[in-house]
Protein backbone atom coordinates (compact mmCIF):
# COMPACT_ATOMS: atom_id res chain seq x y z
CA UNK A 1 0.00 0.00 0.00
CA UNK A 2 1.26 3.41 -0.92
CA UNK A 3 1.84 5.95 1.79
CA UNK A 4 -0.93 8.17 0.37
CA UNK A 5 -3.46 5.34 0.44
CA UNK A 6 -2.39 4.39 3.95
CA UNK A 7 -3.00 7.93 5.23
CA UNK A 8 -6.34 8.07 3.41
CA UNK A 9 -7.46 4.79 5.01
CA UNK A 10 -6.44 5.96 8.48
CA UNK A 11 -8.06 9.35 7.98
CA UNK A 12 -11.29 7.83 6.67
CA UNK A 13 -11.37 5.33 9.52
CA UNK A 14 -10.77 8.07 12.08
CA UNK A 15 -13.53 10.20 10.60
CA UNK A 16 -15.89 7.21 10.59
CA UNK A 17 -15.23 6.47 14.29
CA UNK A 18 -15.61 10.15 15.16
CA UNK A 19 -18.89 10.34 13.25
CA UNK A 20 -20.02 7.16 15.02
CA UNK A 21 -19.34 8.66 18.46
CA UNK A 22 -21.23 11.84 17.51
CA UNK A 23 -24.23 9.85 16.23
CA UNK A 24 -24.17 7.55 19.28
CA UNK A 25 -24.26 10.60 21.57
CA UNK A 26 -27.21 12.03 19.65
CA UNK A 27 -29.11 8.73 19.83
CA UNK A 28 -28.36 8.42 23.58
CA UNK A 29 -29.66 11.97 24.04
CA UNK A 30 -32.84 11.32 22.08
CA UNK A 31 -33.72 8.08 23.84
CA UNK A 32 -35.57 8.60 27.17
CA UNK A 33 -33.35 8.16 30.24
CA UNK A 34 -33.85 5.12 32.45
CA UNK A 35 -34.85 7.18 35.47
CA UNK A 36 -38.52 7.99 34.93
CA UNK A 37 -38.47 10.68 37.59
CA UNK A 38 -36.01 13.49 37.85
CA UNK A 39 -35.48 15.74 40.82
CA UNK A 40 -37.67 18.29 39.12
CA UNK A 41 -40.20 20.10 41.23
CA UNK A 42 -43.19 18.61 39.37
CA UNK A 43 -44.14 15.02 38.48
CA UNK A 44 -47.12 13.31 36.95
CA UNK A 45 -48.63 11.40 39.86
CA UNK A 46 -51.71 9.78 38.32
CA UNK A 47 -54.47 10.14 35.78
CA UNK A 48 -57.96 11.36 36.65
CA UNK A 49 -59.54 7.92 36.16
CA UNK A 50 -56.99 6.18 38.38
CA UNK A 51 -58.23 6.86 41.90
CA UNK A 52 -61.63 6.21 43.43
CA UNK A 53 -62.95 8.79 45.90
CA UNK A 54 -61.58 8.16 49.42
CA UNK A 55 -58.45 6.38 48.22
CA UNK A 56 -54.81 7.22 47.69
CA UNK A 57 -51.63 6.15 45.92
CA UNK A 58 -47.94 6.43 46.58
CA UNK A 59 -45.81 7.84 43.78
CA UNK A 60 -42.16 8.71 43.44
CA UNK A 61 -41.49 12.38 43.98
CA UNK A 62 -37.79 12.85 43.36
CA UNK A 63 -35.98 10.73 45.90
CA UNK A 64 -38.94 10.76 48.28
CA UNK A 65 -42.33 9.08 48.11
CA UNK A 66 -45.38 11.24 47.59
CA UNK A 67 -48.97 10.49 48.60
CA UNK A 68 -51.79 11.52 46.31
CA UNK A 69 -55.08 11.44 48.19
CA UNK A 70 -58.45 11.61 46.49
CA UNK A 71 -61.00 12.99 48.92
CA UNK A 72 -64.58 11.82 49.27
CA UNK A 73 -65.82 14.91 47.43
CA UNK A 74 -63.57 14.05 44.48
CA UNK A 75 -60.92 16.68 45.22
CA UNK A 76 -57.23 15.90 45.52
CA UNK A 77 -54.52 16.57 48.08
CA UNK A 78 -50.88 15.55 47.92
CA UNK A 79 -48.17 15.30 50.54
CA UNK A 80 -44.58 14.20 50.86
CA UNK A 81 -45.30 10.73 52.23
CA UNK A 82 -42.48 10.88 54.77
CA UNK A 83 -43.47 10.68 58.42
CA UNK A 84 -42.16 13.62 60.42
CA UNK A 85 -41.16 11.30 63.26
CA UNK A 86 -38.51 8.95 61.87
CA UNK A 87 -39.03 9.41 58.10
CA UNK A 88 -40.95 6.19 57.41
CA UNK A 89 -43.28 6.15 54.42
CA UNK A 90 -46.86 6.89 55.40
CA UNK A 91 -49.94 5.46 53.72
CA UNK A 92 -53.65 6.23 53.58
CA UNK A 93 -55.86 3.96 55.72
CA UNK A 94 -59.39 4.04 54.39
CA UNK A 95 -60.66 2.03 57.38
CA UNK A 96 -59.41 4.70 59.80
CA UNK A 97 -59.83 7.68 57.50
CA UNK A 98 -56.31 8.88 58.31
CA UNK A 99 -52.82 8.93 56.87
CA UNK A 100 -50.96 6.37 58.90
CA UNK A 101 -47.35 5.51 59.63
CA UNK A 102 -46.69 1.80 60.08
CA UNK A 103 -43.48 2.32 62.06
CA UNK A 104 -44.88 3.90 65.23
CA UNK A 105 -48.58 4.26 64.52
CA UNK A 106 -48.37 7.97 63.85
CA UNK A 107 -51.55 9.45 62.40
CA UNK A 108 -52.25 12.50 60.28
CA UNK A 109 -55.63 13.77 59.20
CA UNK A 110 -56.54 14.30 55.56
CA UNK A 111 -55.01 17.76 55.73
CA UNK A 112 -51.70 16.20 56.71
CA UNK A 113 -51.87 17.51 60.27
CA UNK A 114 -50.39 15.23 62.93
CA UNK A 115 -53.24 14.11 65.17
CA UNK A 116 -51.93 11.08 67.07
CA UNK A 117 -48.75 9.21 67.92
CA UNK A 118 -45.20 10.49 67.91
CA UNK A 119 -45.02 12.67 64.75
CA UNK A 120 -44.13 16.18 65.93
CA UNK A 121 -45.09 18.08 62.79
CA UNK A 122 -47.60 17.95 59.93
CA UNK A 123 -46.67 16.36 56.60
CA UNK A 124 -45.22 18.64 53.92
CA UNK A 125 -48.02 19.45 51.52
CA UNK A 126 -47.58 19.49 47.75
CA UNK A 127 -49.60 21.27 45.11
CA UNK A 128 -51.92 19.35 42.81
CA UNK A 129 -52.59 20.52 39.25
CA UNK A 130 -54.94 18.75 36.87
CA UNK A 131 -54.09 19.19 33.18
CA UNK A 132 -56.50 17.32 30.95
CA UNK A 133 -56.51 13.75 32.22
CA UNK A 134 -53.19 14.01 34.00
CA UNK A 135 -52.62 14.91 37.63
CA UNK A 136 -49.37 16.70 38.30
CA UNK A 137 -47.96 17.26 41.74
CA UNK A 138 -45.40 19.93 42.44
CA UNK A 139 -43.53 21.56 45.26
CA UNK A 140 -45.39 24.60 46.54
CA UNK A 141 -44.06 27.93 45.40
CA UNK A 142 -42.48 29.67 48.36
CA UNK B 1 -61.61 99.30 86.51
CA UNK B 2 -59.00 98.72 83.89
CA UNK B 3 -60.27 95.10 83.66
CA UNK B 4 -63.85 96.20 83.07
CA UNK B 5 -62.63 98.60 80.51
CA UNK B 6 -60.71 95.79 78.81
CA UNK B 7 -63.73 93.48 78.76
CA UNK B 8 -65.98 96.18 77.44
CA UNK B 9 -64.35 95.73 74.06
CA UNK B 10 -66.39 93.06 72.18
CA UNK B 11 -63.36 91.33 70.61
CA UNK B 12 -61.56 90.91 73.93
CA UNK B 13 -64.71 89.53 75.57
CA UNK B 14 -65.19 87.01 72.78
CA UNK B 15 -61.59 85.81 73.08
CA UNK B 16 -61.99 85.36 76.82
CA UNK B 17 -65.17 83.30 76.40
CA UNK B 18 -63.51 81.05 73.82
CA UNK B 19 -60.52 80.50 76.14
CA UNK B 20 -62.80 79.66 79.06
CA UNK B 21 -64.78 77.16 76.98
CA UNK B 22 -61.54 75.48 75.89
CA UNK B 23 -60.27 75.21 79.45
CA UNK B 24 -63.56 73.75 80.71
CA UNK B 25 -63.61 71.22 77.82
CA UNK B 26 -60.06 70.09 78.56
CA UNK B 27 -60.83 69.83 82.29
CA UNK B 28 -63.97 67.76 81.64
CA UNK B 29 -61.98 65.58 79.21
CA UNK B 30 -59.29 64.93 81.82
CA UNK B 31 -61.89 64.15 84.44
CA UNK B 32 -63.62 61.66 82.12
CA UNK B 33 -60.30 59.96 81.32
CA UNK B 34 -59.44 59.65 84.99
CA UNK B 35 -62.86 58.24 85.78
CA UNK B 36 -62.49 55.81 82.90
CA UNK B 37 -59.06 54.80 84.20
CA UNK B 38 -60.38 54.29 87.69
CA UNK B 39 -63.31 52.33 86.38
CA UNK B 40 -60.99 50.15 84.30
CA UNK B 41 -58.23 49.70 86.83
CA UNK B 42 -60.30 49.51 90.03
CA UNK B 43 -59.43 50.79 93.45
CA UNK B 44 -57.27 47.76 94.21
CA UNK B 45 -54.99 48.35 91.23
CA UNK B 46 -54.83 52.10 91.75
CA UNK B 47 -53.77 51.71 95.38
CA UNK B 48 -51.41 48.78 94.86
CA UNK B 49 -49.76 50.58 91.94
CA UNK B 50 -48.50 53.13 94.45
CA UNK B 51 -47.14 50.51 96.83
CA UNK B 52 -43.80 48.72 96.65
CA UNK B 53 -42.31 45.24 96.38
CA UNK B 54 -44.67 42.33 97.02
CA UNK B 55 -47.65 44.67 97.31
CA UNK B 56 -46.88 46.18 93.90
CA UNK B 57 -46.12 42.85 92.24
CA UNK B 58 -49.76 41.72 91.83
CA UNK B 59 -50.49 44.84 89.75
CA UNK B 60 -47.44 44.38 87.51
CA UNK B 61 -48.18 40.72 86.92
CA UNK B 62 -51.94 40.99 86.69
CA UNK B 63 -51.78 43.13 83.55
CA UNK B 64 -50.58 40.00 81.66
CA UNK B 65 -53.04 37.68 83.35
CA UNK B 66 -55.69 35.83 81.35
CA UNK B 67 -58.28 36.81 83.98
CA UNK B 68 -57.44 40.50 83.53
CA UNK B 69 -57.70 40.08 79.75
CA UNK B 70 -61.15 38.53 80.18
CA UNK B 71 -62.28 41.47 82.32
CA UNK B 72 -62.26 39.74 85.70
CA UNK B 73 -61.29 42.25 88.38
CA UNK B 74 -59.46 41.57 91.65
CA UNK B 75 -62.70 41.10 93.59
CA UNK B 76 -63.58 38.26 91.20
CA UNK B 77 -61.14 36.09 93.17
CA UNK B 78 -60.35 38.00 96.36
CA UNK B 79 -63.85 39.20 97.12
CA UNK B 80 -64.51 42.72 98.50
CA UNK B 81 -65.49 45.57 96.25
CA UNK B 82 -63.00 46.75 93.64
CA UNK B 83 -65.24 49.65 92.71
CA UNK B 84 -65.39 51.16 96.21
CA UNK B 85 -63.27 54.28 96.33
CA UNK B 86 -62.20 53.79 99.91
CA UNK B 87 -59.53 51.12 100.50
CA UNK B 88 -61.07 49.91 103.77
CA UNK B 89 -64.45 49.63 102.11
CA UNK B 90 -63.05 47.73 99.14
CA UNK B 91 -61.34 45.28 101.53
CA UNK B 92 -64.32 44.95 103.85
CA UNK B 93 -64.78 41.32 105.04
CA UNK B 94 -68.49 42.03 105.17
CA UNK B 95 -68.32 42.45 101.41
CA UNK B 96 -66.71 39.03 101.07
CA UNK B 97 -63.07 40.16 101.08
CA UNK B 98 -60.82 37.19 101.78
CA UNK B 99 -57.41 38.67 100.97
CA UNK B 100 -54.61 36.17 100.37
CA UNK B 101 -56.12 32.69 100.35
CA UNK B 102 -54.62 29.94 102.45
CA UNK B 103 -52.81 27.30 100.29
CA UNK B 104 -55.25 24.74 101.64
CA UNK B 105 -58.15 26.77 100.29
CA UNK B 106 -56.72 27.59 96.87
CA UNK B 107 -58.14 24.54 95.02
CA UNK B 108 -61.69 25.37 96.06
CA UNK B 109 -60.89 29.09 95.66
CA UNK B 110 -60.07 28.53 91.96
CA UNK B 111 -62.67 25.79 91.67
CA UNK B 112 -65.44 28.27 92.50
CA UNK B 113 -65.35 29.35 88.89
CA UNK B 114 -63.29 26.68 87.16
CA UNK B 115 -65.57 23.84 88.26
CA UNK B 116 -68.65 25.56 86.92
CA UNK B 117 -69.41 24.73 83.31
CA UNK B 118 -72.07 27.46 83.25
CA UNK B 119 -69.63 30.13 84.38
CA UNK B 120 -66.62 28.93 82.35
CA UNK B 121 -68.80 28.49 79.28
CA UNK B 122 -69.17 32.25 79.13
CA UNK B 123 -65.44 32.62 78.52
CA UNK B 124 -64.34 29.39 76.84
CA UNK B 125 -66.83 26.53 76.47
CA UNK B 126 -63.99 24.20 75.41
CA UNK B 127 -62.21 24.45 78.77
CA UNK B 128 -62.57 21.40 81.02
CA UNK B 129 -64.19 21.98 84.41
CA UNK B 130 -62.97 18.87 86.20
CA UNK B 131 -59.57 20.16 87.31
CA UNK B 132 -60.47 20.41 90.99
CA UNK B 133 -62.10 17.01 90.95
CA UNK B 134 -59.02 15.44 89.37
CA UNK B 135 -56.74 17.36 91.69
CA UNK B 136 -58.49 15.84 94.68
CA UNK B 137 -57.59 12.39 93.34
CA UNK B 138 -53.92 13.26 92.91
CA UNK B 139 -51.21 12.84 95.51
CA UNK B 140 -50.89 16.62 95.64
CA UNK B 141 -54.63 16.97 96.23
CA UNK B 142 -54.75 14.29 98.89
CA UNK B 143 -51.90 15.85 100.85
CA UNK B 144 -53.46 19.27 100.46
CA UNK B 145 -56.69 17.89 101.90
CA UNK B 146 -54.69 16.46 104.79
CA UNK B 147 -53.41 19.93 105.63
CA UNK B 148 -50.04 19.99 103.85
CA UNK B 149 -49.45 23.65 102.93
CA UNK B 150 -46.21 22.88 101.05
CA UNK B 151 -47.73 20.55 98.52
CA UNK B 152 -48.52 21.82 95.04
CA UNK B 153 -51.89 23.44 94.45
CA UNK B 154 -53.20 25.48 91.51
CA UNK B 155 -51.01 28.54 92.10
CA UNK B 156 -47.84 26.44 92.50
CA UNK B 157 -48.03 25.39 88.87
CA UNK B 158 -50.04 28.11 87.14
CA UNK B 159 -48.53 31.04 89.00
CA UNK B 160 -50.12 33.89 90.86
CA UNK B 161 -51.63 36.93 89.12
CA UNK B 162 -49.54 36.47 85.96
CA UNK B 163 -51.51 33.40 84.94
CA UNK B 164 -51.39 32.73 81.19
CA UNK B 165 -53.23 30.12 79.10
CA UNK B 166 -51.33 26.83 78.72
CA UNK B 167 -50.84 27.46 75.01
CA UNK B 168 -48.93 30.69 75.67
CA UNK B 169 -45.18 29.98 75.44
CA UNK B 170 -44.66 32.25 78.45
CA UNK B 171 -47.06 30.21 80.58
CA UNK B 172 -45.50 28.10 83.32
CA UNK B 173 -47.58 25.18 82.11
CA UNK B 174 -46.73 25.48 78.41
CA UNK B 175 -45.40 22.05 77.31
CA UNK B 176 -41.87 23.41 76.89
CA UNK B 177 -41.92 24.86 80.42
CA UNK B 178 -43.62 22.03 82.30
CA UNK B 179 -40.46 20.04 83.22
CA UNK B 180 -38.76 23.10 84.68
CA UNK B 181 -41.96 24.08 86.48
CA UNK B 182 -42.26 20.66 88.13
CA UNK B 183 -38.54 20.75 88.92
CA UNK B 184 -39.02 23.93 90.96
CA UNK B 185 -40.17 21.70 93.81
CA UNK B 186 -39.15 18.21 92.73
CA UNK B 187 -35.47 19.10 92.18
CA UNK B 188 -35.17 20.98 95.47
CA UNK B 189 -33.66 18.54 98.01
CA UNK B 190 -34.58 20.78 100.93
CA UNK B 191 -38.17 21.14 99.82
CA UNK B 192 -38.60 17.45 99.03
CA UNK B 193 -36.78 16.17 102.11
CA UNK B 194 -39.91 15.66 104.18
CA UNK B 195 -41.50 13.64 101.37
CA UNK B 196 -38.52 11.30 101.04
CA UNK B 197 -38.67 11.58 97.26
CA UNK B 198 -35.68 11.60 94.90
CA UNK B 199 -34.80 14.94 93.35
CA UNK B 200 -32.93 13.80 90.24
CA UNK B 201 -35.95 13.28 87.98
CA UNK B 202 -35.49 16.50 86.04
CA UNK B 203 -31.77 15.94 85.47
CA UNK B 204 -32.43 12.38 84.34
CA UNK B 205 -35.36 13.42 82.15
CA UNK B 206 -33.36 16.23 80.52
CA UNK B 207 -30.63 13.74 79.57
CA UNK B 208 -33.11 11.18 78.26
CA UNK B 209 -34.51 10.87 74.76
CA UNK B 210 -37.75 12.65 75.64
CA UNK B 211 -36.01 15.49 77.47
CA UNK B 212 -33.60 16.09 74.60
CA UNK B 213 -36.50 16.12 72.11
CA UNK B 214 -38.56 18.56 74.17
CA UNK B 215 -36.01 20.78 75.86
CA UNK B 216 -33.27 20.88 73.23
CA UNK B 217 -35.09 20.25 69.97
CA UNK B 218 -38.25 22.06 71.11
CA UNK B 219 -40.46 19.26 69.77
CA UNK B 220 -43.69 19.92 71.62
CA UNK B 221 -44.94 16.47 70.59
CA UNK B 222 -42.39 14.92 72.97
CA UNK B 223 -43.75 14.09 76.41
CA UNK B 224 -43.28 16.37 79.40
CA UNK B 225 -43.89 15.25 83.02
CA UNK B 226 -47.67 15.60 82.78
CA UNK B 227 -47.94 13.37 79.70
CA UNK B 228 -46.96 10.32 81.77
CA UNK B 229 -48.03 11.38 85.26
CA UNK B 230 -51.18 13.31 84.41
CA UNK B 231 -51.51 16.99 85.26
CA UNK B 232 -54.30 17.82 87.64
CA UNK B 233 -54.66 14.18 88.67
CA UNK B 234 -50.88 13.67 88.88
CA UNK B 235 -49.83 10.31 90.27
CA UNK B 236 -46.82 8.11 89.67
CA UNK B 237 -47.87 5.46 87.15
CA UNK B 238 -48.05 2.04 88.78
CA UNK B 239 -46.18 -1.01 87.55
CA UNK B 240 -49.23 -2.34 85.74
CA UNK B 241 -49.96 0.91 83.95
CA UNK B 242 -46.46 1.76 82.69
CA UNK B 243 -46.99 -0.02 79.36
CA UNK B 244 -50.28 1.81 78.90
CA UNK B 245 -48.65 5.15 79.61
CA UNK B 246 -45.81 4.54 77.14
CA UNK B 247 -48.23 2.85 74.74
CA UNK B 248 -50.22 6.05 74.35
CA UNK B 249 -47.53 7.12 71.91
CA UNK B 250 -45.59 3.90 71.24
CA UNK B 251 -48.67 1.99 70.16
CA UNK B 252 -46.98 -0.67 68.03
CA UNK B 253 -44.39 -1.43 70.67
CA UNK B 254 -47.07 -1.87 73.31
CA UNK B 255 -49.19 -4.08 71.04
CA UNK B 256 -46.24 -6.30 70.15
CA UNK B 257 -45.15 -6.56 73.77
CA UNK B 258 -48.66 -7.42 74.96
CA UNK B 259 -48.90 -10.16 72.34
CA UNK B 260 -45.46 -11.54 73.21
CA UNK B 261 -44.65 -14.31 75.67
CA UNK B 262 -42.75 -11.81 77.79
CA UNK B 263 -45.95 -10.08 78.83
CA UNK B 264 -46.92 -13.00 81.07
CA UNK B 265 -43.34 -13.54 82.23
CA UNK B 266 -42.97 -9.89 83.28
CA UNK B 267 -46.31 -9.99 85.11
CA UNK B 268 -45.24 -13.09 86.97
CA UNK B 269 -42.06 -11.39 88.13
CA UNK B 270 -43.92 -8.11 88.86
CA UNK B 271 -41.71 -6.31 86.37
CA UNK B 272 -43.04 -3.18 84.65
CA UNK B 273 -43.41 -3.58 80.90
CA UNK B 274 -41.27 -0.82 79.44
CA UNK B 275 -39.02 0.55 82.14
CA UNK B 276 -37.41 -2.82 82.84
CA UNK B 277 -35.42 -2.42 79.62
CA UNK B 278 -35.74 1.30 78.87
CA UNK B 279 -35.56 2.89 82.36
CA UNK B 280 -37.76 5.80 83.29
CA UNK B 281 -36.96 9.53 83.35
CA UNK B 282 -33.44 8.92 81.94
CA UNK B 283 -34.69 6.89 79.00
CA UNK B 284 -31.73 6.55 76.62
CA UNK B 285 -32.13 6.72 72.86
CA UNK B 286 -32.38 3.02 72.07
CA UNK B 287 -29.62 1.43 70.00
CA UNK B 288 -29.13 -2.09 68.67
CA UNK B 289 -26.53 -2.58 71.41
CA UNK B 290 -29.24 -3.02 74.07
CA UNK B 291 -30.52 -6.07 72.18
CA UNK B 292 -28.67 -9.37 72.14
CA UNK B 293 -26.05 -10.74 74.48
CA UNK B 294 -23.30 -8.11 74.21
CA UNK B 295 -21.95 -6.07 77.13
CA UNK B 296 -24.59 -3.32 76.73
CA UNK B 297 -27.46 -5.75 76.30
CA UNK B 298 -30.42 -5.49 78.66
CA UNK B 299 -31.53 -9.01 77.72
CA UNK B 300 -28.60 -10.37 79.72
CA UNK B 301 -30.13 -8.96 82.89
CA UNK B 302 -32.51 -11.92 82.84
CA UNK B 303 -31.10 -14.33 80.23
CA UNK B 304 -27.73 -16.03 80.15
CA UNK B 305 -26.48 -19.18 78.52
CA UNK B 306 -27.46 -21.08 81.63
CA UNK B 307 -30.30 -18.98 83.08
CA UNK B 308 -33.41 -18.93 80.89
CA UNK B 309 -31.26 -19.89 77.85
CA UNK B 310 -34.12 -19.86 75.33
CA UNK B 311 -34.42 -16.10 75.70
CA UNK B 312 -30.65 -15.79 75.42
CA UNK B 313 -30.70 -17.60 72.08
CA UNK B 314 -33.61 -15.53 70.77
CA UNK B 315 -31.88 -12.31 71.81
CA UNK B 316 -28.70 -13.40 70.07
CA UNK B 317 -30.55 -14.27 66.88
CA UNK B 318 -32.56 -11.04 66.84
CA UNK B 319 -29.37 -9.05 67.25
CA UNK B 320 -27.74 -10.99 64.42
CA UNK B 321 -30.63 -10.08 62.09
CA UNK B 322 -30.54 -6.43 63.12
CA UNK B 323 -26.77 -6.26 62.65
CA UNK B 324 -27.03 -7.83 59.20
CA UNK B 325 -29.55 -5.24 58.02
CA UNK B 326 -27.78 -2.35 59.74
CA UNK B 327 -24.50 -3.33 58.08
CA UNK B 328 -26.17 -3.79 54.70
CA UNK B 329 -27.88 -0.41 55.11
CA UNK B 330 -24.53 1.25 55.74
CA UNK B 331 -22.88 -0.42 52.74
CA UNK B 332 -25.83 0.39 50.44
CA UNK B 333 -25.70 3.94 51.70
CA UNK B 334 -21.98 4.25 51.00
CA UNK B 335 -22.39 2.91 47.44
CA UNK B 336 -25.16 5.41 46.72
CA UNK B 337 -23.20 8.27 48.31
CA UNK B 338 -20.14 7.35 46.22
CA UNK B 339 -22.25 7.41 43.04
CA UNK B 340 -23.75 10.73 44.09
CA UNK B 341 -20.31 12.22 44.79
CA UNK B 342 -19.24 11.23 41.30
CA UNK B 343 -22.04 13.42 39.98
CA UNK B 344 -24.36 10.62 38.89
CA UNK B 345 -28.14 10.70 39.10
CA UNK B 346 -29.00 8.44 42.06
CA UNK B 347 -32.64 9.36 42.64
CA UNK B 348 -33.91 5.80 42.19
CA UNK B 349 -31.21 4.37 44.42
CA UNK B 350 -31.97 6.92 47.14
CA UNK B 351 -35.65 6.13 46.82
CA UNK B 352 -34.88 2.45 47.42
CA UNK B 353 -32.61 3.38 50.32
CA UNK B 354 -35.64 4.87 52.05
CA UNK B 355 -37.25 1.44 51.97
CA UNK B 356 -34.12 -0.04 53.51
CA UNK B 357 -34.12 2.45 56.36
CA UNK B 358 -37.83 1.95 56.93
CA UNK B 359 -37.36 -1.83 57.09
CA UNK B 360 -34.63 -1.30 59.69
CA UNK B 361 -36.93 0.88 61.80
CA UNK B 362 -39.74 -1.66 61.51
CA UNK B 363 -37.38 -4.51 62.36
CA UNK B 364 -36.26 -2.62 65.47
CA UNK B 365 -39.90 -2.10 66.45
CA UNK B 366 -40.51 -5.80 65.85
CA UNK B 367 -37.94 -6.57 68.56
CA UNK B 368 -40.82 -6.00 71.01
CA UNK B 369 -42.42 -9.19 69.73
CA UNK B 370 -39.36 -11.11 71.00
CA UNK B 371 -39.92 -13.33 67.99
CA UNK B 372 -36.78 -13.78 65.87
CA UNK B 373 -38.89 -14.97 62.92
CA UNK B 374 -40.94 -11.78 62.82
CA UNK B 375 -37.79 -9.68 62.99
CA UNK B 376 -36.25 -11.75 60.20
CA UNK B 377 -39.24 -11.14 57.92
CA UNK B 378 -38.73 -7.39 58.19
CA UNK B 379 -34.97 -7.75 57.83
CA UNK B 380 -35.38 -9.86 54.68
CA UNK B 381 -37.58 -7.17 53.11
CA UNK B 382 -34.88 -4.63 54.00
CA UNK B 383 -32.10 -6.79 52.56
CA UNK B 384 -34.01 -7.11 49.29
CA UNK B 385 -34.41 -3.33 49.11
CA UNK B 386 -30.72 -2.88 50.01
CA UNK B 387 -29.73 -5.25 47.22
CA UNK B 388 -31.70 -3.17 44.73
CA UNK B 389 -30.25 0.08 46.08
CA UNK B 390 -26.73 -1.33 45.77
CA UNK B 391 -27.45 -2.54 42.22
CA UNK B 392 -28.67 0.91 41.21
CA UNK B 393 -25.74 2.60 42.96
CA UNK B 394 -23.16 0.28 41.39
CA UNK B 395 -24.79 0.72 38.01
CA UNK B 396 -24.45 4.48 38.38
CA UNK B 397 -20.77 4.08 39.33
CA UNK B 398 -20.19 1.72 36.38
CA UNK B 399 -21.85 4.26 34.13
CA UNK B 400 -19.50 6.91 35.49
CA UNK B 401 -16.41 4.80 34.60
CA UNK B 402 -17.95 3.92 31.23
CA UNK B 403 -18.29 7.59 30.43
CA UNK B 404 -14.71 8.31 31.52
CA UNK B 405 -13.33 5.48 29.40
CA UNK B 406 -15.24 6.61 26.36
CA UNK B 407 -14.20 10.19 26.90
CA UNK B 408 -10.58 9.01 26.90
CA UNK B 409 -11.18 6.88 23.83
CA UNK B 410 -12.86 9.68 21.89
CA UNK B 411 -10.02 12.04 22.84
CA UNK B 412 -7.56 9.51 21.42
CA UNK B 413 -9.57 9.25 18.21
CA UNK B 414 -9.73 13.02 17.87
CA UNK B 415 -5.99 13.33 18.49
CA UNK B 416 -5.37 10.60 15.91
CA UNK B 417 -7.59 12.42 13.42
CA UNK B 418 -5.71 15.67 13.93
CA UNK B 419 -2.43 13.80 13.38
CA UNK B 420 -3.71 12.19 10.21
CA UNK B 421 -4.92 15.53 8.94
CA UNK B 422 -1.46 17.00 9.48
CA UNK B 423 0.10 14.11 7.51
CA UNK B 424 -2.50 14.53 4.78
CA UNK B 425 -1.88 18.24 4.48
CA UNK B 426 1.88 17.67 4.26
CA UNK B 427 1.38 15.00 1.63
CA UNK B 428 -0.88 17.23 -0.46
CA UNK B 429 1.68 20.04 -0.11
CA UNK B 430 4.45 17.74 -1.31
CA UNK B 431 2.35 16.56 -4.25
CA UNK B 432 1.49 20.02 -5.38
CA UNK B 433 5.14 21.12 -4.85
CA UNK B 434 4.37 23.91 -2.41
Amino acid sequence: MKRRSFINVLLSGGIAVWLGSVIASIIAYLLPPEAAVSDASSVKAATTDELEPDSAKIFQFGKKPGLLLRLEDGGYRAFVAVCTHLSCTVQYRKDMGVIWCACHNGKFNKKGINIAGPPPKPLDELEVHIRGEDIFVSKPVT
Amino acid sequence: MRCIKYLSKPLNLALLVVAAVCLVTVAIGNLSAQEELKKEESTCINCHAELEDELLEPVTRFRHDIHYEKGIACDGCHGGDSSAEDADESMDPDKGFIGVPDPLEIPSFCGKCHSSSTYMGKFNPALPVDQEKKYRTSLHGKRNAEGDRKVAQCASCHGIHGIRPAGDPLSKVHPLNVPEMCATCHSDPGYMKSYELPTDQYRKYAEGVHGVALLQNKETGAPACNDCHGNHGAVPPGVASIAFVCGNCHVNNMRLFNESPLKAAFSELHLPGCETCHNYHDIPKPTDAVVGVGPESVCRDCHTETKRPAGYRVAKEIRKHLDTLAERTRSADSVVVEASQRGMDVLDAEYRLKDVRQALIEARTMVHSFDAGMVKDKVDAGLEAAKEAVRLGEKAIANYYFRRKWLGFSTLILSFLVLMLIFKIREVDRRTGR
